[in-house]
């Protein structure tokens, strides 16, 4: 190697600002891994064949073939079912979820006492307690005790509401925290009434953090495997994941991938509408609301 | 909290907020006001939560009939601990059956956290710092995984992992190896692997969140004093995101705890994990005692990582 | 047709009398205090019950199961509008079948929906935990007397059903795990064998072992091998290999025994716990070898090989003297169905001749006790002539070994083999 090459080395090494070329190459090979596995799930629902590790040619045979068979997404009323089942609990569990946690913070936020103390960290709680925890013990609650909450569509929504109204109490609070009060002050100051300074300016400043939380809650509602499967009854109400783990346990058409792959898709353009509407809402606080949505923590 | 270490308030605003905030709720407001916001999902949390914990109470101590189903007691004066005691064996003494299962499970997480941390520290450092005006299309990748199903993934990785999928023909291509590896067959890397690309994203976005938040002229102040971006890292960096680090670390560990599918789907009876025993003692006949108990013990073991964690951010939310 | 066989006379008796003792302990105020005194979970049982769960039905003892309730009247409408709940294990029953059934039952406007289970305990689990309500339900033998004293199941209006009779083998005929035909019809037999790739283990290797069974331990295969995920199936394949024909025994040593050697099998093999492990991936040439219902092997060869792969690929082995573990699946009513006439057609409907026989040839493989089904003429017109042994035939039923009810202390015995066989050594 020669001299000069090395000095160059050594110069982009000493300098601070340099592009960390391993950290790049990391944040690649991650990104490679992460998504490759979402690409090959949505290929191989256009695969000819039954398999999913052997490519046998393109067809869209699981897609729309052959009503007789009943095999393609389009002639599998259980996978339309699944895919209803899916959209409806994170629909419903977000329109729950979401009034219930944002106005939790915000009391959370102004009460003073020793209330607030207790309830907080049983929310807390919640959040950071494992999954099958809730879910089994959901499961056992409606099995024995509240028996008239009938297991299916009713005690999922309840299950999911318990374990993701968490979400927004957190995503909102660290807003409030960040916003403070002088503006409501303000608006009292001025003479505005209790009510309408919450509806007026609280509310408005809080919606970046809200919309984030109801992306967050529905994005995670879908996803959700343990509390639904232990909550689910018949077929009507197993969603797409509960299907998707019976098929990989039996014999797994590839109109289970379209299925996911549909789900994918339905789930990207609701999120670009919901954006959309956002930003006409609130001009100029797209970029707080990103913020706000990665940046979520306990 | 510790979004509060993570928000960076200004302090004298934050502090302002608080001088007032006696009189908000004080003066202006009547008593019942601000904790009528919190009513209703308290009253949800008592009903749907802490509630429930006392069913698995009364299951796990409870009795059974004649064909083992499970009989729940509620009166804690007629509780029997007689499954639990049982359950309790298997972890330890003679036949402890279950004990590998355990010791699996406190080997996994670890490990599967601590690559999540390692990895996601990496990348969320980078885009954070290095990702320049491409930011936006990063992090759009980075929550790509999220916009479909987990199962779906993992489901996908079965078939990549298969004797004949896409990673054993690749490495047999490049003569890594001679014949298929079976990688589904209780392999824990497999399962290890499985449950970092799972939990992963959990642990790099509120990362990201805390370190793009960052001041970055407190990393100029250390470069200016001399030190270099390793040192920088080290000493400034670094220190600042140990409230974040350990949220991260918490958020993926506490859910693996409890995970079955992850093994399921990618590991065998080899590999089962203490989310597996609960799982299976569920579909056993009369088994909702036996996972009532485990799901207790289970409680008992996290607990003091829990009230620590709790406690740790209600520390750094009073620092602030 | 049968008339009911059941004596009306007995079941009002008996209903009378439970009611008299009822009245006169529950006098108000007393019974409260009662309740508050006895410990909770001790709640009274006939006797019946427990002689039933205690001494469960063997081919020798056959069993006349207590009925709680009449069969619904035949004069019974059909129910419009309906959606039947069909709970069964997943890939059993062929898709085309419910459409079929929808267009027959068009003008009622019926739907069906299918609800799967990934085994027969979950499936139970489920079912007794009021999870799932279905209309109708498949089980096995094992797990009926429990199912029907714990009055989960209702008895069967024969009116309703006159494809029964008609069609089933004598074997099948008054079976005696349920006297009468009360609450079961048979839906489909089977053996449990050894299911193989041929194209890996030649036939001779498997037909000179003078115990087949241990070819599962062969660490030869490690890798390739499936076992089932099912507690009584997979426990009675390690007693068989141990020449314990009685895979129903209650001897804790023997239990324990078995138990050790699947542990053993899993080590030496790192076999797998599945329920598709052969008609799915044994088809796709992932496993080589396996335990194997008999109706898998062959579905495997009829539907899941990719296309272009000779059925020759697969074998099945199945002890010559017929004396390995066979098995019935049935189709039953459970209480709770909200649909029970509907729910008679469509057992009827399974009942059929043509309609059994689609479900066998095109896609569950496995085969019906009915008289229309000559077993030695389906090879090789459904199946390969490699998979000769997969033919069950009426003489297995005397030979062979079934998985049957077992009482309640025996069943937390397997019940704990198999936890621990679970959790993983």
């Amino acid at each position: 190697m020669s001299q000069a090459s090395i000095s160059v080395r050594q110069a982009w090494w000493r300098n601070p600002w340099r592009k960390p070329r391993f950290l790049q190459a990391l944040t690649w090979g991650y990104l490679a891994w992460s998504i490759m596995p979402v690409l090959i799930a949505v290929a191989f629902s256009f695969n000819a064949g039954r398999s999913r590790s052997a490519w046998q040619g393109f067809s869209f045979r699981w897609w729309v073939g052959d009503p007789t068979a009943a095999e393609s997404l389009l002639y599998r009323p259980d996978l339309r079912t699944a895919m209803f089942q899916t959209v409806r609990l994170g629909v419903l569990t977000m329109l729950l979820a979401v009034p219930l946690g944002t106005l939790f913070a915000i009391g959370i936020d102004r009460w003073r006492g020793r209330g607030p103390g207790l309830a907080n960290f049983t929310m807390l709680l919640s959040f950071v307690v494992p999954e099958i925890i809730v879910g089994v013990s959901l499961f056992l609650a409606f099995t024995f005790l509240l028996k008239f909450v009938t297991l299916g569509t009713t005690a999922q929504i309840l299950g999911l509401v318990t374990y993701q109204m968490s979400y927004p109490v957190i995503v909102v609070r660290a807003r409030l925290l960040s916003i403070g009060k002088e503006y409501e002050e303000a608006a009292m100051d001025l003479g505005a009434a209790p009510t309408q300074s919450v509806r007026r300016v609280l509310l408005p400043l809080l919606y970046p953090a809200i919309f984030a939380s109801a992306v967050l809650v529905f994005a995670d509602s879908i996803d959700d495997f343990i509390t639904v499967r232990y909550l689910s009854s018949t077929a009507s109400s197993e969603p797409l994941s509960v299907k998707i783990y019976d098929s990989a346990r039996a014999a797994p058409p590839p109109s289970v991938n379209a299925a996911a792959t549909f789900m994918l898709v339905v789930t990207l353009v609701a999120i670009t509408i919901g954006f959309i509407v956002y930003r006409r809402v609130t001009r100029g606080e797209r970029v707080e609301a990103a913020r706000e949505f990665v940046g979520f923590q306990v | 909290m510790g979004s509060e270490a993570a928000t960076a308030v200004p302090k004298a605003r934050r502090r302002a907020g608080e001088g007032g905030g006696a009189r908000i709720s004080g003066v202006l407001y009547p008593r019942w006001y601000w904790p009528s916001f919190a009513g209703p999902a308290t009253i949800w949390l008592v009903l749907l939560f802490v509630l429930p914990f006392y069913v698995v109470f009364a299951v796990a101590f409870g009795t059974s009939d004649l064909f083992g189903n499970a009989l729940p007691v509620y009166q804690p004066w007629y509780w029997s601990g007689s499954t639990f005691t049982a359950i309790l064996d298997r972890f330890y003494g003679g036949d402890a059956f279950y004990q590998p299962a355990l010791v699996r499970t406190l080997v996994y997480v670890p490990a599967a956290s601590l690559l999540c941390l390692i990895l996601g520290y990496g990348v969320a450092y980078y885009v954070a710092r290095h990702s320049g005006r491409r930011k936006g299309l990063y992090l759009v990748l980075l929550i790509s995984p999220f916009w479909i199903s987990y199962l779906m993934r993992i489901y996908a990785w079965q078939g990549l992992l298969q004797p004949d999928g896409l990673i054993n023909r690749i490495l047999t291509q490049l003569h890594v190896i001679s014949s298929p590896v079976s990688w589904l067959q209780g392999r824990p890397t497999t399962v290890v692997l499985g449950l970092v690309y799972g939990y992963i994203p959990y642990m790099i976005l509120p990362l990201f969140g805390f370190l793009d938040r960052i001041d970055q002229n407190l990393l100029e102040a250390g470069r200016d004093l001399g030190a270099g971006p390793f040192k920088t890292f080290v000493r400034v960096t670094l220190p600042l995101s140990r409230q974040a680090i350990l949220a991260g670390m918490v958020i993926v560990a506490l859910p693996m705890f409890g995970d079955y599918f992850t093994n399921d789907l990618l590991g065998s009876t080899k590999t089962s994990m203490y989310g597996n025993l609960i799982d299976n003692a569920l579909s056993l006949p009369g088994g909702s005692p036996q996972a009532a108990s485990l799901v207790l013990m289970l409680l008992v073991l996290l607990i003091v990582p829990l009230l620590y964690y709790l406690r740790s951010t209600k520390r750094a939310q009073e620092a602030l | 047709m049968h008339p009911h066989p059941w004596p009306m006379g007995r079941m009002n008796r008996r209903d009378f009398l439970r009611r008299s003792a009822g009245a006169a302990v529950a006098l108000p105020g007393a019974a409260a205090i009662l309740a508050a005194c006895t410990k909770p979970g001790q709640t009274s049982r006939t006797s019946i019950e427990e002689r039933l769960l205690a001494n469960p039905a063997r081919p020798d003892h056959p069993v006349t199961l207590p009925l709680y309730q009449d069969p619904i009247s035949p004069s019974t409408p059909i129910e419009k509008g309906a959606t039947l709940q069909i709970y069964n294990w997943a890939d059993y029953l062929w898709p085309r079948l419910f459409r079929e059934f929808e267009d027959k039952f068009s003008k009622y406007d019926v739907k069906v929906s299918l609800t799967t289970f990934n085994d027969i305990d979950g499936g139970v689990a489920k079912l007794s935990a009021g999870q799932v309500a279905p209309d109708v339900f498949f089980p096995d033998p094992s797990e009926l007397t429990k199912l029907v004293v714990s009055k989960l199941l209702q008895p069967l209006q024969h009116d309703l059903l006159p494809n029964l009779a008609a069609n089933y083998w004598s074997e099948f005929q008054n079976p005696f795990y349920d006297q009468q035909w009360r609450y079961t019809v048979p839906y489909t037999v089977y053996t449990t064998g050894i299911a193989y790739r041929r194209d890996h283990i030649p036939d001779s290797k498997i037909q000179s072992m003078s115990n087949p069974y241990e070819i599962l331990w062969d660490p030869e295969y490690k890798g390739r091998v499936t076992i089932y995920d099912d507690r009584r199936e997979t426990m009675s394949m390690a007693l068989m290999k141990n020449g314990i024909k009685d895979v129903n025994t209650g001897d804790p040593k023997l239990i324990d025994m078995a138990k050790d050697d699947v542990l053993k099998l899993i080590d030496a093999t790192n076999a797998q716990l599945t329920i598709n492990g052969v008609y799915v991936k044994m088809a796709e040439d992932v496993y080589w070898v396996g335990s194997s219902w008999s109706g898998d092997v062959v579905a495997a060869a009829i539907y899941y090989l990719p296309k272009g792969v000779s059925p020759d690929v697969l074998g099945f082995w199945y002890p010559s003297d017929g004396g390995g573990v066979i098995g019935n699946d049935l189709m039953v009513i459970p209480s709770s169905a909200n649909s029970p006439r509907l729910a008679h057609e469509f057992v009827n409907f399974m009942l059929d001749k043509t309609n059994s026989f689609a479900n066998f040839e095109n896609w569950n493989g496995y085969q019906t006790p009915m008289n229309s089904i000559n077993p030695s003429a389906l090879v090789p017109k459904v199946i390969p002539p490699s998979l000769e042994e997969a033919v069950v035939v009426p003489k297995f039923f005397d030979t062979g070994s079934f998985i049957l009810g077992v009482s309640p202390s025996v069943d937390a015995l397997y019940s704990q083999a198999w936890d621990e066989i679970k959790a993983g050594g």
